[in-house]
């Protein structure tokens, strides 16, 4: 009973603070498959562009970016906003039924904190954790929730996972294509025949004058 | 031998030559036809104008207070958000303000300071966002199709909003091109927050609304990084200041490397409507075209007003932000690898859009005897000029002053950054208005009716009485508009007239087929001519 006061009390402060949202929060109702809640988890993540540093060409990361939840685990997530702009927490995937969209998301608007809570569904998978700010997500603000051990990868996670189609750095500008290569080496055997084949009719005409 | 070989050789060489010698009138071919006419596939046209979820945001209605007249068009704004914006996102139910995609930020209005009955302290907070551009193969991105399979990439200035952009989401209906008009009221204590959203440093210029040079702490206030002031780096955030003196039709845009900045799509009009009582403005106007909330000094001459944005694309620019996710890459070609010198525009946008969808957005809808203000803004780096079919609008402002002797003309050229004001007489004399109908208005530069060439599209949109409307807010047409809202009409790819007429001479001529086996052939032959040619020669 005393755990609800509790849990009441922090879902009033999270409304109260103007400056941040969290997006279906949910600390009691039992997502699919769970029949009661197995665990508690809390996490503190921090978020901003000095996390980004150590990774070459990103500009917005979080401090943690691959996380492991056991199935109805309840997860009670702090999110530190670092910049004095907004950034979101945002996990895609979850049951529906639950979770409206399938999502849960907290957001904070510039320098400061907001705590969510959400329970884990009781499956196993790798969900998707982004800022669905434009480019936030392409630029270094991606993760992944792995559930139960989670049943895959999800790219372009800094540190973590690269893109399918990477950007090649290798002769920029200088690129030689095959197509070109091709080209040159064809065009050049035709100028070689017909140098030779002139060569060959000077040579002809010539011997021809000496008969 | 040897002069067999070198016979044949040369044959094959010149007989493209030769064949066209033997053309002549004493000695013609023997007739050939031509290939069938190709049977068209124009591919998926979708909506001309998409189902609107809510009929009722066409209708003229007040909400919070907030009269919002009607709008005919296709896509309406949604007149929640109008309300929102107009009343000041703090001043909204939370319920009302969370459907609205708004952050409560966006615009906050506060106290009544000369206390004629509307708010004179406006604080607005704008964030940076990028339209369509680079994504991982699973990753999605905020996208903007400025007509049928166009997506150039774009940077808008968009009011701060609240939850995902991505697209469905409330939040993506308001970050779009182009950025949003911004009307404040003279001699309002205004303050714009730029929070950096972007990967790259920006800043906001005020061009033509008076502003001190530096802020009361000594900041620059100009955004002009090399004289006034830092850039505003990805994850900061900087207020700018003004209070203007003077009405008019005003512009803003980022001043960090303006040359691609501005093109990019930092850019908008800023209006400072005149000091009246109880003038509560519509502080955005999202994606530009109908006011739907005018202010009171326009409201009092006009029936309605618009808002017109017009600028040129040149894809090589605007296609380098999907190149790579780096953004040191995109810095080096945007900085130092595009010659702007050098530029073409290929595409030319009204209000963020191309001919068709102008037409959904920025149609002018008026009836008989009415009177329109048309605001526009030539934000791209080619003139403009300005053509209204079956009117003679009259030109009553340039710059944001007012004209002493009122031009009227049917072709208005508009300069780069420069803004005018019509006025628009739907009175049919003659002179004003030739009578009721669906007139074109576009840019006369005959490059600015295209798609990359194809017509039509560009900047085109229409002046459409009324009576000629459908009950979508497309105008009845006896052509074929489907095809215009293919991708592959504007690749290219479908002949202009093929549903028209005539498809044995206007439709698509067939292919002869050439045998992938005749390249092998020649392949052969080459190899082997080489062959014997070299042989006898080292022999």
């Amino acid at each position: 009973m005393k755990k609800y006061v509790i849990i009441g009390l922090m879902l009033v402060l999270t409304v109260s603070v103007s400056q941040a949202i969290v997006m279906n929060n949910n600390p009691e109702e039992l997502p699919p498959g769970c029949r009661k809640v197995t665990g508690e988890r809390n996490l503190k993540v921090h978020a901003g562009t000095e996390y980004a540093k150590k990774f070459n060409s990103k500009v917005y990361t979080y401090d943690q970016r691959v996380y492991s939840f056991e199935p109805c685990t309840r997860v009670t997530v702090t999110l530190v906003n670092n910049d004095s702009i907004r950034h979101q927490w945002m996990i895609h995937g979850l049951p529906m039924e639950t979770y409206p969209m399938g999502m849960f998301t907290i957001e904070v608007d510039g320098p400061g904190q907001d705590t969510g809570i959400f329970i884990v569904p009781n499956v196993t998978e790798t969900l998707l954790l982004h800022c669905g700010i434009p480019q936030h997500m392409q630029k270094g603000m991606k993760g992944m929730i792995k559930i139960n051990g989670g049943d895959g990868q999800i790219s372009n996670v800094p540190g973590f996972t690269g893109v399918r189609k990477p950007y090649s750095y290798e002769y920029r500008e200088k690129n030689i294509s095959l197509k070109s290569s091709a080209l040159i080496l064809a065009s050049s055997i035709v100028i070689g025949l017909l140098v030779s084949s002139v060569f060959f009719f000077r040579r002809e005409v010539e011997q021809k004058e000496e008969s | 031998m040897r002069r067999l070989v070198l016979g044949i050789s040369l044959i094959l060489l010149l007989s493209p030559g030769l064949s066209h010698s033997t053309d002549g009138l004493s000695d013609p071919p023997t007739w050939s036809e031509a290939p069938d006419t190709k049977e068209i596939d124009a591919g998926d046209t979708g909506f001309i104008c998409p189902p609107l979820e809510n009929q009722s945001w066409r209708n003229s209605q007040e909400i919070l207070g907030v009269r919002i007249e009607k709008s005919e068009r296709c896509s309406p704004d949604n007149p929640q958000v109008v309300a929102a914006v107009t009343k000041g996102t703090n001043n909204v139910p939370r319920r009302i303000l969370m459907r609205t995609g708004l952050s409560e930020d966006a615009v906050r209005k506060g106290r009544d300071l000369d206390r004629d009955g509307d708010p004179d302290v406006i604080n607005i907070s704008l964030e940076v966002a990028e339209l369509n551009g680079w994504t991982s193969a699973t990753g999605r991105s905020t996208t903007w199709e400025i007509a049928p399979g166009i997506k150039p990439g774009f940077w808008v200035f968009a009011p701060e909003t609240r939850g995902m952009a991505t697209e469905g989401s409330a939040a993506s209906e308001l970050i779009r091109m182009p950025s949003p008009a911004i009307r404040v009221e003279e001699n309002d204590r205004v303050r714009v927050t730029l929070e950096n959203t972007h990967y790259f440093p920006h800043t906001i210029h005020f061009h033509g609304v008076d502003h001190p040079f530096q802020d009361k702490k000594g900041e620059g206030n100009d955004g002009v990084p090399q004289t006034s002031g830092e850039m505003v780096m990805p994850g900061e955030q900087h207020t700018y200041n003004f209070q203007p003196s003077e009405p008019g039709t005003f512009f803003y845009h980022c001043h960090v490397q303006p040359s691609t900045h501005v093109l990019m799509g930092l850019n908008r009009m800023l209006i400072v409507s005149k000091d009246r009582e109880n003038n509560t403005v519509q502080t955005f106007n999202i994606g530009n075209g109908k006011v739907r909330n005018p202010s009171k000094a326009v409201d009092k001459k006009y029936d309605q007003a618009y808002d017109m944005l017009y600028q040129g694309v040149d894809r090589q620019l605007h296609n380098i932000i999907k190149m790579s996710d780096d953004p040191r890459v995109i810095a080096e070609h945007i900085n130092r690898k595009y010659d702007i010198t050098e530029r073409t525009p290929d595409y030319f946008l009204l209000n963020g859009l191309s001919f068709p969808y102008t037409v959904r957005e920025s149609q002018v809808v008026v009836e008989p005897n009415e009177l329109t203000k048309i605001r526009v803004l030539n934000s791209g780096s080619e003139s403009i000029s300005i053509h209204t079919h079956g009117h003679r609008p009259v030109k009553t402002h340039v710059d944001g002053m007012k004209l002493d002797d009122p031009i009227r003309r049917d072709v208005f050229s508009v300069s780069p950054a420069q803004r005018i004001s019509l006025k628009l007489n739907s009175t049919t004399e003659g002179l004003n208005s030739y009578g009721k109908g669906v007139w074109f208005f576009h840019n006369h530069r005959e490059e600015a009716v295209t798609n990359n060439g194809v017509a039509p599209g560009g900047d085109i949109t229409l002046i459409t009485y009324e009576s000629f409307l459908k009950e979508n807010g497309i105008p009845k047409h006896p052509d074929t508009w489907n095809k215009y809202f293919s991708p592959k009409y504007y690749k290219g790819e479908v002949p202009v007239w093929y549903s028209d007429s005539m498809p044995e001479y206007l439709g698509e001529a067939g292919r002869r087929s050439r045998p992938a086996s005749i390249l092998g052939l020649f392949a052969v032959l080459g190899i082997a001519l080489g062959g014997l040619i070299g042989w006898r020669w080292f022999r």
